[in-house]
């Protein structure tokens, strides 16, 4: 596919940091920050379970490491996604806030905008990240992505042409993409 | 035994036998000078005219002069009297004795004269040497040596001093008649040299350990009978005291004259009187802690004029008599005598700082020896004596897990105000109470504590003896406020003339506002205002839930925990004082609007306390069956309060409040001041229409649960409450069954406070009684646990199923501020969401049901 050179750009987040960069951190500031993004994960984990929000939902997957989230959508209703749930993963970077997680779908997935491995192209989560989108803000793109997808810059062309061509063959290849992953 | 003496004596004769005639030219054995041998004299002599009759005449009188010298080879017996001793021991000087010892010693003599070039034949020396020594050596000494031994009793050294004293009178006694005479002036000095080398040997010969130790006892044993400290407190009559003293001095000159009253003595003499002065405080002035306090000048009075006399005395009996020049140390002056005072003083200090934690603990009828310990502390090193010494005790005593957090306070305000007067400057204090603060503050209940003092009223809590009433006693002083402003900006105030600067052994952040009065000392316990500010909000708003409209007491302690903490965070308790008072005007004026109480006279009355809710802290909010004659009223009252107060709503809270409960029952009228779901499950009781009013009601637990809406625990509290009042009664058990007590018969009258079981509903009505308005902190986490299971719900959804042991380490790590509960908590909890259908328990794992 001609696309995967850019999919690598486009996936890895802007704002990491370059190697001459890194070297800069000392390791002082490096502990403070990791105290400051654990505080601020605390904080947007407490207001997520604090405002309920219907469909969407997030938590911490161990309690060594709070900078890896596992994160559940429930599919639109009148979309092709309704009545499923759909699993990602959420990386967060040591200077989160400043740089945006890196988010995977879990769940197999059949949309215009991600691809086969679940990596996502969503401009919030690239150069139209801000400190002020949180975890729940990025959740609801994510929700309103599955019933508005851009097909101007697809990441499966084939779905993209079948959303505005063919709904039911469209809605036919996400069901059959999609299968449950819990349940171990 | 005796052949054996005999045969040995055959071989060596015994050197002082000198009852063996000698031939007249022999001299007598071992009479040579030392460094000759024997009969060398003979050799050594020049050849003199007429010198074999010389020589003759002086062997004869040396014969005669050492006969005379010659001592008894036996023990003196000192307990004869002393005539019988004379007879003994001093021979009878007889002409021609005297002619022998003047020709021997006197220089004019020819034989003395032939003698003196070579300085031999000393009489003296051998005297010394010959006589006394070995008669000291073999009989006196160890006669001594067993009496020191026998030891720790006054009267074997009495008779010490006297034996050693004859002794040395029986040596010295030819010296003293025949031969200083004969020497003239030389003779005097010749006794005092003789003198001073019997001294010499006394010192030497006697084991010195024995002896200061005997005379250490013997003197401790002395004065404590002559000042009368004897541990047992008997004091001697004053004869028997100057008995006692009389005899102790004679001793002391008895050794000053054999010599032993040297360096030595004196120095134990110093120790024992400093012991003497130590005992003397401790047995006068040990617990006499009553003020105005005397001690120190009655302790300075004695000093001057039976410790510092008594010195005297001894001193001059232990003061060489011959050295004529005023020896420096047994001179005693005024400035010896201050010195003395200064460490009876001192001594005193030591004894009170022993006793300041009982002191403190009995303040403040122990004043008087603050007083004296004021005297004690005015130089650094005794400061800090006392310091550290009191931290110590305090450690030990008070600062363990044994006392009680109302303890330590109390004990802790009293250290504040003993040592207030101790040390004005505070810098005593400073240092004592760092380390009791820096353990209350530790304790969980000390908040609580000093808010319930500070709230409590002193004359009707007097009996629970719990509350820290003290405070509440210094709070209506109120004069507390005042210092405490002046003390704030103190440091600032540079037209100050007044001003001190901090004492030089202050402490680095030494304040003295700090730790001056009592409430603000505890008040300034806590570093952060918001616990304690947290916890008066508490207590404050249990207080005026219960209370009539009478707030004095709780609107005095707010000011005074306004101008410590400021306005603006005590702004809750002001808005939660003001809702009460004004509750009563708008509860008046409703009452006026809604007409309630004119149009039915039988309805009973409601009045309310309106609390502004986002102020206050967390109430009971349970709700439950509330009788419709009550709901009626409520909601009229409520449209009394939306018509009064636009845009304001009242919710009400059910589980708060009073109500006065009239029961009419056939043979007697109770009347209760209850709680309201007491008064809605006694309500239950009264007769439906469809009842006959002759039976008594019954009803049993669980109708009583269903139609009342309630929770268990507290219908079965209402209940007991009921049986404990004798107004219900339980019938069956199961099901539970209660029924009315309309008569109360004589067997149930008897049975009240009588019956364990009437004892424990008492004890239980009691509790129920007391139930608090404000919800403690443990039913808030409580109402946390929908926070909590919301992360649960979130965990569980993401992470798929867990078992019980990572949902709570993940609710550790997440919940901000930590997860308050243990894992039997959570898990009962969540066994009430598997009940409900919400969660799926199984194999150990708990998963979300969708």
């Amino acid at each position: 596919m001609a696309d995967f050179a850019m999919e690598d750009t486009q996936n890895s987040a802007p704002g990491q940091l370059t190697a001459h960069e890194a070297a800069k951190l000392s390791s002082t500031s490096r502990r403070q920050d990791a105290q400051s993004v654990t505080k601020r994960l605390q904080t947007e984990l407490r207001q997520l379970m604090l405002s309920f929000t219907p469909g969407i939902s997030a938590f911490p997957s161990s309690p060594e490491n709070l900078l890896n989230w596992t994160a559940t959508i429930a599919g639109p209703t009148d979309t092709p996604y309704a009545n499923l749930t759909f699993k990602l993963s959420f990386q967060f970077p040591p200077n989160y806030p400043y740089a945006p997680p890196t988010l995977l779908f879990k769940t197999p997935i059949y949309h215009p905008n991600v691809d086969f491995s679940g990596r996502i192209c969503l401009d919030i989560l690239k150069d139209k990240w801000s400190a002020v989108y949180n975890v729940q803000s990025v959740l609801l793109s994510l929700q309103s992505l599955l019933g508005e997808p851009n097909n101007a810059s697809p990441l499966n062309g084939q779905a993209a042409e079948l959303w505005d061509s063919d709904p039911a063959e469209f809605k036919r290849l996400v069901l059959a993409r999609h299968q449950d992953l819990d349940e171990e | 035994m005796a052949l054996h003496d005999r045969i040995f004596a055959s071989v060596f004769p015994p050197p002082s036998e000198v009852d063996v005639p000698t031939p007249a030219a022999t001299p007598v054995l071992g009479s040579s000078g030392f460094g000759e041998a024997f009969g060398s004299q003979h050799l050594s002599q020049p050849p003199i005219e007429n010198s074999a009759a010389e020589q003759i005449k002086w062997d004869r009188a040396w014969h005669i002069a050492t006969s005379y010298l010659t001592l008894p080879t036996e023990p003196i017996n000192t307990n004869r009297d002393e005539q019988t001793l004379r007879m003994k021991w001093i021979k009878p000087v007889s002409p021609e004795i005297e002619r022998a010892l003047v020709y021997i010693l006197s220089e004019d003599s020819r034989g003395r004269q032939i003698r003196k070039a070579n300085n031999s034949e000393d009489l003296l020396r051998w005297y010394f040497e010959d006589v006394v020594l070995e008669h000291w050596i073999q009989h006196a000494l160890p006669r001594l040596i067993e009496i020191l031994r026998k030891g720790h009793v006054p009267e074997p050294l009495f008779e010490l001093g006297r034996e050693i004293f004859l002794i040395q009178s029986i040596y010295l006694q030819p010296l003293k008649e025949p031969i200083s005479q004969i020497l003239g002036d030389l003779g005097k000095a010749e006794f005092q040299r003789f003198e001073a080398d019997l001294h010499g040997l006394f010192t030497q010969t006697l084991p010195q350990a024995l002896v200061s130790e005997n005379l250490t006892a013997f003197l401790t044993q002395q004065c404590s009978l002559i000042f009368g400290d004897v541990n047992g407190a008997e004091i001697p009559n004053k004869s028997s005291g100057q008995e006692v003293r009389q005899r102790t001095l004679q001793f002391m000159r008895n050794l000053q004259s054999v010599g032993l009253s040297g360096y030595q003595a004196q120095r134990i003499f110093a120790e024992v009187m400093s012991e003497t002065l130590t005992t003397h405080v401790k047995v006068t002035c040990a617990g006499q802690w009553s003020s105005p306090s005397a001690v120190v000048d009655q302790l300075q009075h004695w000093v001057e004029n039976n410790f510092a006399r008594f010195v005297v005395e001894m001193l001059a009996s232990m003061k060489d008599q011959k050295a004529a020049t005023a020896d420096k140390l047994t001179r005693v002056t005024h400035s010896d005598v201050e010195r003395w005072q200064d460490m009876g003083v001192n001594k005193l200090g030591a004894l009170r700082t022993d006793e300041l934690f009982s002191v403190v603990v009995d303040w403040d009828d122990s004043r008087g020896a603050i007083e004296d310990l004021k005297r004690f502390v005015t130089v650094p090193a005794s400061r800090t004596y006392l310091t550290t010494n009191f931290a110590n005790v305090v450690a030990h005593r008070l600062l363990q897990p044994g006392a009680s957090t109302t303890e330590i306070l109390q004990v802790y305000i009293s250290i504040i105000r003993a040592f207030t007067v101790l040390d004005p400057k505070g810098v005593l204090l400073d240092r004592v109470a760092r380390p009791i603060r820096r353990y209350l503050r530790e304790r969980d209940d000390t908040v609580t504590i000093v808010v319930g003092g500070l709230l409590a009223d002193p004359e009707n809590d007097a009996s629970s003896g719990d509350a820290l009433l003290e405070l509440a006693v210094e709070m209506s002083k109120n004069n507390s406020l005042q210092g405490e402003e002046d003390a704030e900006d103190g440091e600032l105030d540079f037209d100050d003339m007044n001003w001190m600067p901090d004492p030089v052994d202050a402490g680095p952040e030494y304040r003295k506002s700090k730790n001056s009065d009592v409430i603000g000392s505890l008040i300034s316990l806590f570093d952060s205002k918001d616990v304690f500010v947290k916890e008066f909000q508490n207590i404050l708003g249990e207080r005026l839930l219960k209370n009539e409209y009478d707030f004095d007491r709780e609107i005095r302690v707010l000011e005074l925990l306004k101008i410590r903490f400021g306005e603006s965070s005590l702004q809750a308790c002001e808005v939660m004082l003001r809702d009460v008072l004004d509750s009563r005007r708008v509860d008046t004026f409703i009452h006026k609007d809604q007409r309630f109480g004119l149009d039915d006279e039988s309805a009973p009355a409601i009045h309310t306390r309106i609390l502004s809710h986002l102020f206050w802290p967390s109430l009971h909010s349970e709700t439950f069956f509330i009788p419709p004659e009550i709901t009626s009223l409520q909601s009229r009252y409520s449209t009394g309060f939306e018509t009064l107060k636009q845009s304001r709503k009242l919710t009400w809270l059910h589980a708060l409040g009073q109500v006065t409960v009239t029961l009419d029952l056939e043979d007697r009228t109770v009347s209760e001041e209850v709680q309201t779901w007491q008064a809605s499950v006694i309500y239950a009781f009264q007769p439906t229409d469809a009842e006959d009013p002759s039976i008594p009601v019954t009803r049993t637990f669980d109708e009583l649960l269903a139609n009342l809406e309630m929770t268990e625990a507290l219908l079965h509290n209402a209940l007991t409450f009921w049986i404990g009042k004798l107004v219900l009664k339980q019938t069956s058990t199961s099901p539970s069954t209660y029924v009315v007590l309309e008569t109360l018969s004589d067997e149930d009258a008897a049975q009240e406070g009588t019956t364990s079981a009437a004892i424990a509903a008492a004890a239980e009505t009691a509790t129920a009684a007391a139930a608090p308005a404000v919800l403690s902190e443990h039913e808030v986490a409580q109402e946390k646990m929908d926070v909590y299971w919301q992360y649960v719900i979130g965990m569980l959804t993401n992470g798929g199923p867990m078992p019980l042991q990572q949902i709570v380490m993940m609710l550790k790590l997440t919940v901000p501020g930590g997860f308050p509960f243990g894992n039997e908590e959570l898990k009962s909890f969540l066994e009430g969401e598997v009940r409900e259908g919400k969660l799926d328990f199984t194999r150990g794992t708990y998963k979300i049901k969708h």
